[in-house]
């Protein structure tokens, strides 16, 4: 199967912490990929790796073959990757419309344009609508995105992800803090775009059942090591990430 | 036209602008217009760089004198002509251009504070040669050029309507510039500049940008201030306490609202002007920058956004609660 992205041997340290441990992975294309871990496991610090807010210690990053070590993060989301964040991190004091319309911007290269033109203007908002019904959030269009609740935060930031129309979706897990009412509407909106087939989705997440149903490959992280890897029913069986998860994994395999 | 949308305060400004001349003809009055017109540029100037991309500068000075020195020096030396005006503001707009492209490369690639140390430091260097190379700026003293200006220049009646319709061009051409789609990113990079990134835009070009736009326009002001005062001095154009006007304005007037710097410029020179005419009536207003001082302090306390700004909020708040009610009225039917 063809790969989108690959670890090989990624490592970064932070003082004397080594926070990912020579990590190697392929993220295959079109394919629902996820990671898991116990906390502190270092799964946002690899997505930090990925996106390019950190650079690794050592090891190298490749995007369709492409050597990205060195990119820097807006250069790795023009070649296809965009990214959601585990703390909501939107644009606070725009307003839901402008910042899904940052992203139909960015997707449509516009480039440095110093005017505006009511026809752009219109086929971004149109765009940047038609995203926010896709995530249930057009009560809240007009709105400024720091008065939305939580919940509405999270499927605004999906919402921005899925304008970028990136070829990987990096989801830093997505229902975190939300109720429990809310995070059906989340998943069901993962399944439709999963059963797209036309995107790369690579995912953290903590809630087994969540990871169960929508991943087709797993990873496990703990102690920024990978510990296992391939299908999810079978890792989940392991006896090695069940220590991971459960505890004892230090005493029985280190 | 999105600016017409704010119709009624649009009109309001360009009548009084239009009208004011009509009305006296007393050019201390005209003088001081005149000058919060050219502040005001310089003010909006100041609000793309904090008021949209969220980046502080303490030597936004250093454009304003460029401006300022090219038209001086050029007819000073070059004698009355148009061509020399025409290429006092090539001049400026060009070296004030390169002046924030170098600046902003050194310090923008790092936070934004090393952008407000970087701008004072080169601020400083500019007012130390402008004081320095007394041959050709006259050091500390200055001088006047007042017989080098165009006759048309000179007259306080046209120069206030070319003042006028400098900011009316500058304020269009900026407000276009905010709604534009790189405008747009800067207010982004303002809001959040690590998620901008991460959507794919280069901030540190952006940043760039805002910080060549922002310089060059200030370098316009300070042609038309030099105009104004037929004098230039290193004090004058090169002070610090240019940059913090320029900031109180903005500040005043509702950071990130750019015209709100029309309103910041006009209340504080007006303020400035009635305040030292106080003296008149009692010694203490001779002391008149105490009143300055805790009259920014209860603007910063009491409108923190600013008058505009606060005037903004409540604006949106009022449609906010009237679509509510909308919603709740259609409901209930």
């Amino acid at each position: 199967m063809e790969t989108l992205l690959e670890l090989k041997e990624v490592s970064i340290q932070f003082g004397g912490h080594t926070a990912v441990d020579r990590v190697s992975l392929q993220i295959p294309v079109k394919q629902f990929t996820s990671i898991a871990g116990p906390n502190g496991a270092g799964k946002t610090t690899l997505f930090n790796l990925i996106s390019g807010q950190l650079r690794p210690t050592s090891g190298t990053l490749m995007y369709r073959g492409k050597d990205i070590t060195l990119l820097p993060p807006y250069k790795r989301a023009r070649l296809g990757m965009g990214r959601s964040f585990q703390i909501t991190n939107v644009f606070p004091h725009l307003t839901v419309l402008e910042n899904v319309r940052l992203a139909v911007q960015s997707q449509q290269n516009i480039g440095y344009k110093f005017f505006e033109s009511i026809i752009l203007s219109k086929q971004l908002k149109d765009k940047a609508i038609y995203w926010i019904e896709q995530v249930n959030l057009s009560a809240k269009t007009n709105e400024l995105a720091i008065t939305l609740t939580h919940g509405e935060k999270r499927k605004l930031e999906i919402a921005i992800l899925l304008a970028l129309e990136s070829e990987l979706l990096l989801l830093d897990e997505p229902t975190a803090g939300m109720s429990l009412e809310e995070v059906p509407t989340i998943i069901e909106l993962l399944l439709e775009i999963k059963e797209k087939k036309d995107r790369t989705i690579l995912l953290i997440e903590h809630k087994m059942d969540m990871l169960m149903e929508l991943s087709e490959n797993l990873f496990i992280l703990n102690h920024g090591k990978l510990i296992a890897q391939g299908n999810p029913q079978a890792i989940m069986n392991d006896p090695i990430v069940q220590a991971a998860y459960l505890g004892g994994y230090d005493e029985q395999f280190a | 036209m999105q600016i017409l949308k704010n119709r009624g305060v649009f009109i309001a400004l360009l009548l009084v602008g239009l009208l004011l001349p009509l009305f006296t003809d007393s050019q201390p009055v005209l003088l001081l217009f005149t000058r919060i017109f050219i502040l005001a540029i310089f003010a909006m100037s100041y609000d793309i760089l904090l008021g949209y991309t969220g980046i502080i500068s303490f030597g936004h000075v250093m454009y304003f004198g460029i401006g300022a020195y090219s038209i001086s020096l050029l007819l000073k030396h070059g004698g009355e002509s148009w061509v020399n005006v025409l290429l006092a503001a090539l001049i400026a707009v060009i070296l004030s251009a390169i002046v924030s492209l170098i600046v902003g490369i050194l310090s923008l690639r790092l936070k934004n504070t090393y952008y407000a140390m970087i701008t004072l430091a080169f601020a400083e260097l500019f007012h130390i040669v402008s004081l320095k190379w007394r041959s050709l700026t006259y050091g500390e003293d200055g001088f006047n050029f007042s017989s080098q200006i165009p006759d048309f220049l000179k007259d306080r009646f046209y120069f206030y309507y070319i003042s006028f319709i400098a900011l009316l061009l500058v304020g269009y051409f900026l407000y276009q510039f905010t709604k534009s789609p790189t405008g747009k990113v800067l207010v982004a990079i303002r809001e959040n500049e690590a998620r901008a990134e991460m959507l794919g835009f280069s901030t540190l070009y952006y940043k760039l940008i805002s910080s060549t736009v922002a310089g060059v326009v200030a370098s316009l002001s300070g042609i038309l201030y030099a105009i104004s005062y037929r004098y230039v001095g290193s004090a004058s154009v090169f002070g610090m306490d240019k940059t913090i006007d320029a900031l109180l304005m903005t500040i005043i007037g509702g950071v990130g609202t750019l015209f709100g710097a029309i309103i910041g410029a006009g209340i504080i020179n007006l303020a400035h002007q009635f305040l030292a005419d106080l003296a008149n009536f009692h010694p203490i207003f001779e002391r008149w920058l105490i009143f300055f001082g805790i009259l920014y302090i209860l603007i910063v306390m009491f409108f923190p956004s600013g008058i505009l700004g606060t005037f903004n909020k409540y604006k949106y708040k009022f449609q906010s609660r009237k679509v509510e009610r909308d919603k709740s009225h259609a409901n209930s039917s």
